[in-house]
C-alpha cells in the first residue's frame, strides 16, 4: 500500500469529473431525422424485427481516459511504498580527553558508559558506530555494530587525548553518515552546541577547582639545557600552590614553589640545567585532583650523527666541515655508515647511508639570477633567498625529485627513499661562486642533518603531549617496535612500515620504547589548559530515551508503478482513437 | 394546409404552360376522342408519301400511282382516347421534417394533372399507402383529396406489387415517389407497365436527400421506421452515403430502361421555386403549349 508524499496533488483526481462532463456534453448527440437509413452502410436488423434503437454506451476509451488521469494523479502525488524495514543508525561521539577520566570511579566516563549500557544498547533495532573524538576523529571497530559488538568494542575508549575536538568529529559524521542518523555526544563539557534534529549533547561530570601543569618544555642551548614549567590555578578560589622541580635520577630538588594562585593565575618556571643527560620532573603535591600534577621533561639530545667527507676541493671541504660542526647535530670522521659528502661519482651504499653529491664542473657556468626552490621538503624548508653566484655545470639533467633549481638547469635534487640510503646532488662549483658565504649554506646543511637524524633509529621527540601520535624510526633490519610502562608491562605495539612504527596517543607518564636491541625513554605530558579547567563541567539533563523506540522503514519512490501503466494506457488509446476513426469511416 | 393550397394553386397555374404529349403507343388501338401527333386510322387525310415496305395496302393511293407510276400511300391522322393515372406516395419519406418534399410532390400532382387536361387526357389518381387508394373524383381539388397526409410508414413498394391498382389499359401512369425502399425496382416496374402506354418515375428528393446535414456527433433517425443510429459524421461516413444513394438510383435507372420506363428526378426545394419539372420536358413528357 503506497503512501503519498504530496497527497495534495489528489485534489487532481476533480479532474475525472471535467472529463466525464466534457464527455457527456460531447456525446449529446444532435438527432437527425433522414428519409431512410437504408444509405448509411450495412446495418444489422434485429431478428425480431421492429424498431432499432442504437442506446449509446459509456466508450471504452472514456475509460481507459479515466484510468490515464487517475494514474497520473497517483504518481503527481509522489506515492512511496515501504520496501523493509531498517535498523536506527546511531552514531556516539566520545569525548577521549583525559578529563572524562577524573574522580575515578566517579568520573564523567563511567556515568557516560552507565548511560550507554541502560539506554543505547537497550533500545532495540539499533546499529552503532562509535567515534573517539581526540585530536583527530577515529571509528572504534567498524561502522554500524549491534549493541553486543559496541559494548565488546567500549574498551577502546581510553580517555588519552590532551584534546577532544568534539566538533571536528561532528563534522566528519556531518561529511560521511546520511542525515538520518542519530548523534549522541557523550562529553564532561557543557552543551557548546544545542541540541537540534538527531543531535543530543549529553554532558556527564560536576565542575571540580583543580591546579595543574599547563606547559613544559626543555630544549638544548649549546651545553645546557633550559627548561620551563608552567602552573595555572583552575579554581574557583585563591588557592595554594605547593609545588617542587627536581632531578629524580639525583634526587635534587632544583626549585621549591609555596604561593598563593588566584582563579586562572599562572605561574612560570624558567630553569638551566648542565645535566643533559637526566630527567625532570615537575610535581604538585597539594591538589586532590592528580591526572594533571605531573610533567617529566627527558632528556632531549641525540646521539650525533657520524658524517665523513670526501671532497677533492679543498674549498669545498673546510666550507662543508665548518657548516656541519656549526650545527651540532654530527661530528666528522673519517668514515661514516650514515651521511657522506663527496664530489666523486655515486658509490653503491649501504642500506642506510646518505650521500651528498656535489657535482663540480670543469667549465662551470655561473649566474646570479632567481632560484626555484620547494620550500616544502624538509632539506629546503625554511632557506633564505639566494642572493649569491652560482657557478654550475650546466650539462647536469634531472634523475630524482627537483629542490632548486635555475630555469632547466637542476641545482639540488634527491634521489632515493629516506628511509634507505638517500643520495643527494648538488650541482655547485665553489671556486667560481659566493654561495658558500651566504646564510642560506649552513641552514642547509643544519636541515639536511637534521632530516637525517630523523631517519636515525629512535623515537621523534622525547617528549611528547598526551594524545599525540608517537613516531619510532626503527633501526635496520627491525620491523616493529614496543611501548612498555614503567613497570615493565607492554603498552602498545606497532609493526613498521618504510622502518617507522607510529603509535596512537598514551596517557601521561614515562614509558620506554623498544625496537629489537634499542630502546629509548619518552615521557608524555598532558599539559592542555583545556583539559584541566574543570570549572565548568556539568551534567546535563540527560533523556530518558534519545533513541526512536521503533525501527524505520524504507520507502521507495513507486511513482514508476503508476507512469509505466499510464504510458501502456496511452498507447492502447491512441490504437483505440486511430481504430475507431477507420471504423467510423468504414461505417 | 394553407400552404399546400397555395402551392397547389400555384402550380396548378403554371401548369397551364404545359400538356402532357400524346404518345405514338396510341396509334393501332381503336380509335378514340382526340386526334394524335402521328398518322393513323382517322378519315382526316394527311399527306401522301412513297410507299414502304410494311405499310396498309389498302392505303395505296392508286390514282396517284396511275398518274406518276409510283406506288404511293395516303397518310391519315391518328385518332387517341388518352388516360393519365397518377400514382402519389404517400410515406411518412415524403414528408420529411425540414423539407419541402410533400409541397412538391403535391405541386408535381397538380402539374402533372393539369398538363395532361391541356392535352385531352383523361387523370386518375392513386394515394399509395397501405393499399392504392383512388381519388374520386380525381378533378377534386388535391388539398382536399382524402387521405393525402404522408403519414405512411411502411413499405410503398411492397403495396405496389401486392395490392396494385386497377389501372386503365394503355394509359400513361406516372409514379411520383423519393423511391426509398427495399422492394426491387423489377417486381414495381412489371406490374406499373403492364398494359401500360407508358411508364414514368418520377424520382421526388429533397436536397437533404441527396446530402444529409450531419457533422459531428449524431443520432440519425429514419422518419418512417423511428429507427435510430449514433455516429460521429466525419468525411468518409457522407462518402459512404453518397456512393449508395448513387447506387441506388443507377439501379432503378436501368431497371426503367429495361422495363421500357422512363425514370426522371426531380429536387424538391429548386422545383417549388421555378416550378418547371425539367427533367420531364427534357424527355418530352410533357411539351410546352405555344401562346
Amino acid at each position: 500500500m503506497p503512501f503519498f508524499m504530496s497527497p495534495a496533488a489528489l485534489w487532481g483526481l476533480l479532474a475525472i469529473s471535467a472529463l466525464a462532463a466534457v464527455y457527456l456534453f460531447r456525446r449529446q448527440a444532435r438527432d437527425v431525422k433522414v428519409s431512410s437509413l437504408m444509405f448509411f452502410g450495412r446495418r444489422q436488423t434485429p431478428a425480431e424485427g421492429g424498431r432499432r434503437l442504437t442506446v449509446p454506451q459509456t466508450p471504452f476509451i472514456l475509460l481507459v481516459e479515466i484510468a490515464i488521469l487517475v494514474l497520473l494523479v497517483l504518481a503527481a502525488a509522489n506515492p512511496r511504498a515501504i520496501t523493509g524495514e531498517k535498523l536506527i543508525p546511531v552514531i556516539l561521539i566520545l569525548d577521549d580527553s583525559l578529563s572524562m577520566g577524573v574522580n575515578a570511579p566517579d568520573s564523567p566516563k563511567a556515568a557516560a558508559l552507565k548511560y550507554i549500557e541502560r539506554v543505547v544498547f537497550a533500545a532495540p533495532s539499533t546499529r552503532i558506530t562509535m567515534i573517539r573524538a581526540g585530536a583527530q576523529p577515529e571509528v572504534i571497530g567498524r561502522h554500524d555494530m549491534t549493541p553486543a559488538e559496541a559494548a565488546t568494542m567500549l574498551v577502546e575508549w581510553r580517555c588519552h587525548a590532551a584534546d577532544a575536538d568534539l566538533f571536528k568529529a561532528l563534522r566528519y559524521v556531518t561529511e560521511s553518515f546520511a542525515s538520518d542518523v542519530s548523534v549522541l555526544v557523550f562529553t564532561d563539557r557543557p552543551a557548546e552546541k544545542n541540541s537540534e534534529g538527531r543531535m543530543q549533547w549529553l554532558s556527564f561530570g560536576r565542575p571540580l577547582s583543580n591546579v595543574a601543569v599547563t606547559a613544559a618544555s626543555r630544549y638544548a642551548l649549546g651545553g645546557a639545557d633550559r627548561c620551563f614549567v608552567e602552573f595555572t590555578s583552575f579554581a574557583a578560589e585563591p588557592c595554594r600552590l605547593e609545588a617542587e622541580i627536581l632531578l629524580p635520577e639525583q634526587n635534587r630538588l632544583i626549585e621549591s614553589i609555596d604561593t598563593m594562585l588566584q582563579p586562572g593565575e599562572t605561574r612560570r618556571v624558567r630553569f638551566v640545567i648542565n645535566e643533559t643527560a637526566l630527567a625532570v620532573q615537575a610535581n604538585i603535591k597539594n591538589d586532590p585532583v592528580t591526572f594533571d600534577n605531573v610533567a617529566w621533561l627527558l632528556p632531549i639530545r641525540r646521539v650525533p650523527l657520524d658524517v665523513a667527507v670526501d671532497i677533492s676541493s679543498k674549498l669545498l671541504q673546510q666550507t662543508v666541515t665548518r657548516a656541519i660542526e656549526a650545527s651540532g647535530l654530527a661530528k666528522v670522521t673519517g668514515s661514516s655508515s650514515q651521511l657522506l659528502f663527496t664530489s666523486r661519482q655515486t658509490v653503491a651504499a649501504d642500506d642506510s647511508l646518505w650521500q651528498f653529491v656535489f657535482k663540480v664542473a670543469s667549465q662551470p657556468a655561473a649566474f646570479s639570477g632567481s632560484v626555484s626552490l620547494d620550500k616544502i621538503h624538509p632539506l629546503t624548508a625554511g632557506l633564505p633567498p639566494v642572493r649569491a653566484a652560482w657557478a654550475v655545470d650546466s650539462a647536469v639533467r634531472a634523475e630524482g625529485q627537483v629542490l632548486m633549481s635555475a630555469g632547466t638547469v637542476p641545482l639540488l635534487e634527491v634521489q632515493g627513499r629516506p628511509e634507505q640510503n638517500l643520495t643527494a646532488v648538488f650541482n655547485y662549483t665553489p671556486e667560481y661562486s659566493d654561495l658558500h658565504k651566504s646564510a642560506l649554506w649552513p641552514a642547509l646543511f643544519y636541515n639536511l642533518l637534521a632530516w637525517r637524524q630523523q631517519f636515525s633509529p629512535g623515537p621523534a621527540a622525547f617528549n611528547f603531549r598526551s594524545g599525540s601520535d608517537i613516531a619510532v624510526s626503527l633501526p635496520p633490519e627491525v620491523e616493529r617496535a614496543e611501548i612498555l610502562s614503567e613497570d615493565g608491562s607492554s603498552v602498545a605495539e606497532a609493526v613498521g612500515w618504510r622502518r617507522q612504527a607510529v603509535f596512537p596517543g598514551l596517557p601521561p607518564g614515562l614509558y620506554q620504547v623498544r625496537a629489537g636491541a634499542a630502546s629509548w625513554r619518552i615521557a608524555v605530558n598532558l599539559c592542555s589548559a583545556k583539559e584541566s579547567d574543570l570549572r565548568a563541567a556539568g551534567a546535563s539533563g540527560l533523556p530518558e530515551l534519545p533513541l526512536p523506540a521503533e525501527t524505520m522503514l524504507n520507502f521507495a519512490d513507486v511513482r514508476w508503478w503508476f507512469i509505466v501503466p499510464a504510458l501502456l494506457l496511452l498507447a492502447l488509446h491512441q490504437f483505440l482513437t486511430m481504430h475507431r476513426r477507420s471504423a467510423d469511416a468504414a461505417f | 394546409m394553407s400552404s399546400l393550397k397555395e402551392t397547389v394553386s400555384a402550380a396548378e397555374l403554371a401548369g397551364q404552360r404545359f400538356y402532357l404529349n400524346v404518345s405514338s403507343r396510341f396509334s393501332g388501338l381503336q380509335g378514340g376522342g382526340r386526334f394524335g401527333r402521328n398518322t393513323g386510322n382517322s378519315l382526316e387525310f394527311v399527306d401522301h408519301r412513297e410507299y414502304q415496305p410494311g405499310d396498309d395496302v389498302r392505303h395505296i393511293d392508286w390514282n396517284a400511282m396511275a398518274r406518276s407510276d409510283r406506288l404511293t400511300v395516303k397518310l391519315f391522322r391518328e385518332e387517341v382516347s388518352p388516360h393519365l393515372d397518377l400514382l402519389v406516395d404517400a410515406s411518412l419519406s415524403m414528408q420529411l421534417d425540414g423539407s419541402r418534399k410533400r409541397e412538391a410532390l403535391y405541386a408535381m400532382t397538380a402539374i402533372l394533372r393539369t398538363a395532361a387536361i391541356n392535352a385531352g387526357y383523361t387523370v386518375s389518381a392513386w394515394i399509395v399507402k397501405d393499399r392504392c387508394r383512388r381519388v374520386e373524383p380525381a378533378s377534386l381539388p388535391i388539398h382536399d383529396w382524402p387521405g393525402n397526409d404522408c403519414d405512411f410508414s411502411g413499405n410503398i413498394g411492397q403495396t405496389l406489387v401486392s395490392f396494385p391498382p386497377a389501372l386503365r389499359p394503355a394509359g400513361v401512369r406516372v409514379l411520383i415517389s423519393d423511391l426509398f425502399w427495399k422492394e426491387e425496382p423489377q417486381a414495381v416496374l412489371r406490374q406499373l407497365s403492364n398494359n401500360a402506354a407508358l411508364l414514368v418515375i418520377v424520382q421526388l428528393l429533397a436536397e437533404t436527400d441527396i446530402l444529409p446535414p450531419l457533422s459531428g456527433n449524431v443520432r440519425i433517425l429514419d422518419c418512417e421506421s423511428g429507427e435510430a443510429v449514433e455516429v460521429v459524421a466525419e468525411e468518409g461516413l457522407l462518402r459512404e452515403y453518397q456512393a449508395n444513394f448513387t447506387r441506388h438510383q443507377e439501379y432503378w435507372k436501368r431497371s426503367c430502361t429495361r422495363a421500357g420506363a422512363v425514370f426522371t428526378r426531380c429536387v424538391a426545394g429548386s422545383f417549388l421555386h421555378e416550378m418547371v419539372p425539367e427533367e420531364l420536358l427534357k424527355n418530352e413528357i410533357l411539351m410546352a403549349r405555344s401562346r
